[in-house]
Order: C-alpha cells, then structure tokens, then sequence
C-alpha cells in the first residue's frame, strides 16, 4: 500500500493487519474469472451472441451449449459472457466520470468552503433530489439507449456520492497542520490540492470506486431489464432477465442463470470492497 | 431566520430547480414531439405549424413558467396517448403504488428490528454472525433479481401466490394482500439489511453509554434495558436512513410495479416512456420528484421532533 | 476496618476480588485481590488515583463489568450474608434493584437523555417496588424535593439537558436513593462538578445516608473529599487495597507511603503562599505489565531490594492495614 494509505490506516483505530483471508479466494477467483472472459471473449471461440436458431429455443444446459439457449436460441453461455463485458465497462468507466467530476466538485468544496462549498452542496442536493432510477431513466429514454449514454448517465447519477466522499476527506485534510505548512511557504491553491490534499483522497476513493462498480452494474442491470438501458441486440444481464421472466414456468433457466451470475459477480465485488474498505477505512466497513 | 423558516425556504428553492431540471431533461429534444404526434410521414410544414401550435418555438424557460403555473394549480397537462389529465391519472395510481412502498418498509422494519436487538444480546455470537452474513447476501441482490426467483418460487414452482395482476381492496383485503405480498417482500427482503445494519450499530453504541449502566443497576432485565433504555436513542440514525431509502424504494417501485403487474404510479411512468408521451413522463416524474424531495423533508423534522435535544438547541437558536 | 471486636454481621463482605481483562498484550489485572467489609450505616472511602481499579472494583461487585469484554472476575461478595455471585441473573437483579443505589460520576452521561427526569426516577419504584405509575410518579416528584430540586412537579417532565449539572446529579441520587437502599455507592459523584457545588453534592449524599441509615461507598480520587465524609478509608493503588483504616487515624499517622505523599500534595490554606505543591513523581503502573515487586515500589522514597524482589501482603494490625515493607511511623520492630 502507499505510504498515505497507511498512514490513513494508522490514523484509525489501531487494528491487527489481516492477511488474506480464505474467504477472500472465492469472490476473487470468481471476479478474475468473470474480467478474463469478458476481456478476451472474442478469441476463445464463442459462439455469436446474436445468432438466432429459432429451432433450438429454450433448451437446458447440454454438452453443446454449456448454460443452454434463450428464447431466440441464442447460446447463454456466449451471452452471458458478452454480458459481462457490457456490465463491466459500465460499471468501471461510470464511476470514473463520477469522480472524475464529483471528485473536483467535492474537493473544492471542502478547501474553499464559503459560497463554493454551498454551490456545491446545493448542486450535489438538487441531483439526489431524484430517485435515482427515476433520473436514470429519464436520461436514457430522451438522450437515447446506447452504451455510452448508458455510462454516461449512470457516471452523472454517482457524481453527488463520489463528490460528498470527496468533500468530507479534503474537510478532514484541509485543515492539517501540513497543508498550513505548505499555504505558509507560499504554496498555490492548486499545488495543495494537487500535491497535498489529492493524495490523501486517493485511499478512500479507491474505496468508493469498487462500491460504485457494483451498484453501477445493478443499475445497469435495472435499466437493460426494463428495456431502457442497453439496447437489444446487445447482451446484456439485465435484459437476459427480462427476457427469460417470460419463459420461467417452461425454461427457468433461462432467467435465472444470468440472474445467479449477476448476483455471485455483485456478491464477490460487495466482499472485496469490503475487504478493501476495512483496511482503508474500517469505520465504515459492514464486516 | 428562525430554522424552521429557512428549512422551508430551502426547501422551495430545491423543489424548484428540482421542477426545472426535469423540465429541461425532458424537453431537451423538442422536435421529437410534433414528430411522435404526426408520424415519420409528416411533412416539415406540418411539424412546423403544430410545434407553432403547441408552442413549441418558444424559449424554453418560457415554456417552463407555462408548465409551472399549470402544475401549481393542479394541472399537468393531458396524455397524448389518451388524452386523459395527467394528474388524474397519477392520483388514480398513486394508492397502490404507496400501498406497495409502505407494506415493503413495514416488512424490512418487521425483520430489522427484532434481528437487531436479537443480535444485539450477544454481539459476536452465533445469531449476530449469521444474520450478519445473511444482511449481506441479501443486501447484494439486486432487486428485480430477487422478484424473478421470488416468482419462480412462489408462483410457478408451488402455485402459492399470483405472479401479476393486482386486486384493488375493494374487491376483498385477502385478495388484495396476496396480489401485493410479493412485490413487497421483493422490496422488503433487501431493504432489511440496511435498516438492520444501523440499528444494530447504533444499539451497540448506545449500549455502551453509561444511562444503560445506571439502568441495569437499577436492576431492569435485559430485555427491558433494550427496549425501554436503548432502542430509541438508536433510532434515530433508522429514522434518517430510513428517509433517505425512500429514493431507492421508488426506484424500485418502478421496477417491482414493472416485474408484477401492478398498476402504478412507477408503471405509469415506464409507459409513458415507452409510448413517448412527453407530457405525461413531465408530469410524472416532476410529481414523483417533488414527493421525494417533500418526504425527505418532513423525515428531517420527524428527527428534531423526535430528538428533544435537537428540537432545543435548534430552536433557542 | 471498625475497631470493635464484636460488630454485627457487616452488611457487605467483599473477600478477595478480582476482575482482569484479556487484552492483546496479555491479561490486564485491574483488581488484585481486594477484600473489605461495611457494615451498616457506616461510610467506607475508597480512594485511588485513576487507574487504581476502584471504579472497575466497585462496577465488579454489583455485576456491571462491562459485558463480554472478556472481563474475567472472581472472589466473593456477601451481601446481608448472601453470596451475590451465586444468585440467578433474576434473584440479583432484584436485590440490586432494592437493596443497592449507585451514582455515578457524570449525570449527563449516566442520565437517559431522551427519558424525562420523572419517569426514569419511578421506573425502579414501578419494577422493584411494585407502585402503578401514578404512585410512581408522586413519589418521584416527593424524591426531587428532597434532593433539594426547586418546582419538582415542573421539573419531573422536563429532560436532563435543560437542567444544570448540579440538579442532574440531584437527580441522579433521587433514582439511586428511590428504593430506599441499604447501600448507596457513589462512584466519584463530584468530579465531573464545579467546585461550588460539589460541597452541596456530598452534604446532599451524607444526609440522606444519616436519615435513612444506609450504608456507603464513597469513591473518589480526591483524598480531600474523603476526610470528611467516611469512616474508614481504602487506599487502592494498582489494583490491590494498599492500606485501610479509619479516617482519622489515616489522617494522623498514614502507614503507606503511597497515602503519605498523597497527603503530603493536598495544598492547604494555611501553606505559605508560592509554596511548591509536591507531586508523587512518576506515573501509575502499566498494569498489563507486572513486576514481581512492590507496584508502587518505582515512585516510592523508601525503597529497597526488597520492596522490588517480593510483593508486599496486606497486613492487619489493630484495625488497621497496610501493604508495605516500611511503613511510615512504625517501630521496625512491628514492619511486616
């Protein structure tokens, strides 16, 4: 870990390190497995995703197709797997956005406080105003069902979280004595945020992106199974649910394997961003 | 400014910025409208004269303060669809969508509880660790997840419950439970863990206070130490959480209201979505906004009046 | 310890307690192997700087040791001749509810914040003494005026935020002093108050254990609030008893040199002025980490080889005992 990272673990309450923990293998075995078939889906000979055999539909797992057809035929196997892809760059770029923005938002915030700060927390209130689905939805529907605009309204929805994480670490770190140190020798606005004030921010926000991966693709997940998110032909988790809740009396599977796959990839990241979460920040953590 | 007025105060100008933010989402591609209504065969004229008709043309705050002024004397508008009042067709929806919120917070209330002052008895033990992992096991089911298996077992493998449809209580309360009881443990079943996760944290805390001391010396049992001495100091962080869940459960109203059938302020939405009903989409999600921002707002002065220290410092100030 | 040979049955017997915590440097001795006895109507003081085990002491013995700390706590404690050890979890409950009242140092934090005064007064009266609330209720109201609280009916509803620190402890004792008790216990019941009130604190505490003979427990770190409000005293020190005795004979010819140099750092009135004020040097012992020797041994004047080789037992001598190799005022002939 960084030296900051440890610092801002020995600022918390003294803690026996833990080392990895057995429990730990499963939920990332199962994500490694999950990120390297999604990366390198197009070389291992996967059936295509959109290939409809109408004569083939609904079938159970077999030899030949590993988790069986959908309702079109298509294999599930290559579907799942090119779903995984749709949800993880989803899930990894929306956040980014999020504190990308949210992160610049939230830090000024905190080091400039005064009318900035009211702007900021104002903006970040108008946003989560919204049922967050609701304001998804909304954008989808009128900016246009694509995978960018899925991104990049799933990265506006999680602007006021990575901002607040932001605003309440550069509260805490503003006013160090270090930072006092530096705006004494001279040192400009931005050469403390940037140098002194960032730094620090990177722990908690490492652990804030790997909670927002996850909720990310839930909500991707909700927008594809309501038919606004990703759009059809494209494979995605969410949709194959909703796809298969048509057929659960006849062909079960076909809705609950992606949901079982969803929800062991959503259960493994809630586990290691806990994880992670416990050695940067454990106040926070649910463990 | 006494508190009480500047909460209100903040409150109008976030309803309002609320109000135009959907405004602009919603409009952000006006010539879509006119196009929708006359169909992709329209000649540019024809688009032309109904947007001038509709006005359309108009700047856009213009537009705005229109819709406003309707909105606040009770008016959003009629459904191109249906040509029905938009605030007649929310307000018919609206008892089932909210029958369906408050039974979802009535359940996940009805397991938090009792799981947290269970666990909290013997924080570490047997009970506390299995609960624990079960919080989060269910608190990573995404929720129309949870409604296909809760389907899948209910309706289609043991025929107890109806997967769609919705019986109105005039009809018959049981009826009307059944149609309602899965979308709400959908909702429920995920909602508990958080509720759950706080209140067992803020019991613990509490717990350690020395007023639980004073009252265990006074000989109360354990379980009335809980319940009497530190159940309600640590509500309060349920409370707030509580308030701010409101969000997630419409948003998941939406979806349980999609996934069962259920005639809904959330399905009303989705259809005006997918039909491109402009207006009613407006009208919908402007109410469903205000409604949230309203409730946040009164879950706040729920707090100072529970809190009698809140409720002092603040208003001496 | 009282001098008289043939004393009734005393009302509390404490034979050598212990209670030690696991920590992760190892088990944390916090009390030694302390014994006591009081008997009614009589005050025992318990005096110890922080650190010294008398709080944890005293919380041990009516079972409040903080739960699953991993508090380990042994000895016996006989109250009015029963074991309170062995009694079921209801049996003591109700005997601590009757028979035992407690206050305890800050009432801001001891008090419920969100229950008002009245009810949290009356709840002893309505579990242990079987009062329908509005027999509580008037009792509480009759327990605020005779702590001295001005307008108790006003005050019965109001919360303990709204009052003064003073009152706060007031009440405090009206809850401890509702069931009409046999012992009282005050675990430093004045430091957490202004000077100016403390005095009206501890008269409070002393009449009311004059008009109802109880029994009581004075614990404070303050060798000055303990002259003139026990009978005897306990020094503590450590976690173990390093010296007991009445009052006043502690006053006048302190064995210890513990409660010697104790004495010595009370400034006085009738000291010259810019006089130094004389500290025990040194700091209380880590008591995770435990020397064979003489604990206070370190910061002691008299030291020898043999107070840092071997531990000294708690002798008894005439009513008196000291833990101490040397102790002050004493013909060699007569040290341990």
């Amino acid at each position: 870990m960084s030296a900051s990272a440890a610092k801002g673990a020995v600022a918390a309450a003294p803690r026996p390190r833990r080392r990895l923990h057995w429990t730990l293998v499963l939920p990332l075995g199962w994500l490694s497995l999950v990120v390297v078939l999604a990366i390198t889906a197009d070389w291992i000979g996967l059936p295509d995703p959109s290939a409809q055999e109408l004569i083939l539909r609904r079938k159970p797992p077999s030899l030949e197709f590993l988790l069986g057809t959908d309702n079109l035929g298509r294999d599930m196997l290559s579907r799942v797997i090119y779903g995984a892809r749709t949800s993880l760059i989803v899930g990894i770029c929306a956040p980014v956005l999020g504190f990308l923005v949210g992160g610049a938002i939230g830090m000024s915030a905190g080091y400039f406080r005064g009318k900035v700060d009211m702007l900021a927390v104002g903006f970040i209130d108008i946003l989560l105003a919204f049922p967050s689905l609701v304001l998804a939805l909304t954008f989808t529907a009128y900016l246009g069902q694509s995978l960018f605009n899925v991104t990049l309204a799933l990265g506006i929805l999680s602007i006021p979280a990575a901002a607040r994480v932001a605003r309440a670490n550069t509260l805490a770190w503003a006013n160090r004595d270090f930072v006092l140190a530096a705006r004494t020798i001279g040192a400009s606005d931005w050469r403390i945020l940037t140098r002194e004030i960032l730094p620090n921010l990177l722990p908690p926000m490492f652990a804030f992106w790997l909670v927002a991966i996850s909720v990310i693709i839930v909500a991707e997940g909700a927008l594809s199974f309501l038919g606004l998110g990703i759009p059809a032909p494209q494979p995605s988790w969410g949709g194959m649910i909703a796809d298969g809740r048509e057929a659960l009396d006849v062909a079960p599977y076909t809705a609950l394997i992606p949901a079982a796959v969803m929800f062991a990839t959503v259960l493994s990241l809630n586990f290691v961003g806990d994880m992670v979460r416990n050695m940067v920040d454990p106040r926070r953590s649910a463990l | 400014m006494p508190w009480l007025a500047r909460q209100l105060v903040r409150l109008v100008v976030v309803l309002f910025c609320v109000t135009l933010l959907t405004y602009m989402i919603v409009n952000i591609l006006p010539g879509d409208v006119a196009i929708v209504i006359l169909g992709n065969l329209a000649t540019p004229q024809d688009i032309a004269g109904l947007r001038a008709d509709l006005g359309l043309d108009r700047p856009m705050l213009v537009r705005y303060f229109d819709w406003l002024g309707s909105a606040l004397s009770g008016d959003l508008g009629r459904s191109y669809r249906n040509g029905e009042p938009v605030v007649q067709a929310i307000l018919d929806r609206l008892p089932v969508s909210l029958q369906l919120m408050v039974m979802a917070q009535v359940i996940a209330l009805g397991i938090a509880i009792p799981v947290a002052l269970l666990s909290v008895r013997r924080p570490g033990g047997l009970f506390d660790r299995i609960s624990a992992s079960a919080a989060f096991g269910f608190l990573a089911m995404p929720n129309f997840m949870l409604g296909i298996v809760l389907i899948y077992l209910f309706s289609i493998s043991f025929d107890l419950l109806p997967a769609t449809g919705f019986t109105p209580m005039s009809e018959g309360l049981w009826d009307n439970l059944e149609s309602m009881i899965l979308p709400s443990l959908t909702l429920g079943l995920i909602e508990w863990t958080v509720l759950m996760r706080v209140l067992r944290s803020d019991l613990l805390t509490t717990l350690k206070e020395d007023f639980i001391l004073l009252a265990r010396a006074k000989g109360l049992p354990p379980w009335r130490v809980l319940l009497q001495h530190a159940l309600r100091p640590s509500s309060f962080t349920l409370i707030t959480i509580l308030g701010l869940n409101i969000g997630g459960l419409i948003g998941g109203a939406v979806i349980v209201e999609q996934i069962f059938a259920l005639p809904g302020v959330g399905r009303l939405l989705l259809g005006g979505i997918f039909n491109r009903d402009l207006i009613l989409v407006q009208g919908t999600v402007a109410f469903i906004a205000v409604g949230f921002v309203v409730i946040n707002f009164l879950v706040d002065m729920l707090y100072a009046v529970l809190d009698p220290r809140v409720r002092h410092v603040r208003f001496r100030s | 310890m009282s001098g008289s040979a043939k004393s009734p049955a005393p009302l509390l017997s404490v034979r050598n307690a212990q209670v030690s915590f696991s920590t992760a440097r190892g088990p944390l001795r916090a009390v030694d192997g302390v014994s006591f006895d009081l008997q009614e109507g009589r005050t025992l003081g318990i005096v110890g700087e922080s650190g010294s085990g008398k709080s944890v002491l005293v919380r041990s013995l009516i079972g409040l040791v903080g739960a699953g700390s991993g508090a380990g706590v042994g000895g016996e404690v006989l109250f009015e001749g029963r074991d309170l050890r062995g009694l079921s979890p209801r049996e003591f409950r109700s005997i601590l509810g009757t028979e035992i009242g407690i206050v305890f140092q800050d009432p801001m934090t001891s008090l419920n914040p969100v229950m008002k005064i009245g009810r949290q007064i009356g709840e002893g009266l309505r579990l242990n003494r079987g009062l329908d609330s509005k027999a509580a209720a008037r009792r509480a109201v009759e327990l605020l005026n005779e702590v001295g609280i001005p307008e108790p009916e006003r005050r019965a509803g109001q919360y303990p935020h709204e009052m003064s620190g003073g009152m706060r402890q007031r009440v405090a004792i009206a809850i401890a002093i509702a069931c009409a008790p046999k012992l009282l216990i005050a675990d430093e019941p004045t430091t957490a108050l202004d000077v100016t009130v403390q005095r009206q604190i501890l008269d409070l505490l002393q009449g009311e254990q004059r008009q109802r003979g109880m029994a009581m427990i004075l614990i404070t770190h303050d060798l000055g609030v303990a002259a003139g409000r026990s009978d005897d005293i306990m020094v503590m020190y450590a976690g173990r008893a390093v010296e007991t005795a009445a009052t006043r004979e502690i006053f006048r010819s302190p064995r210890m040199p513990y409660t010697e140099a104790l004495l010595r750092s009370l400034p006085r009135l009738s000291d010259a002025t810019h006089t130094r004020l004389s500290a025990i040097p040194g700091r209380p012992p880590d008591l995770a980490r435990r020397s064979g020797g003489c604990a206070f041994g370190p910061r002691c004047l008299y030291r020898t080889e043999r107070c840092d080789a071997e531990q000294p037992a708690l002798t008894r001598v005439a009513g008196r005992g000291y833990a101490c190799f040397h102790p002050r005022g004493v013909e060699s002939g007569e040290a341990a």
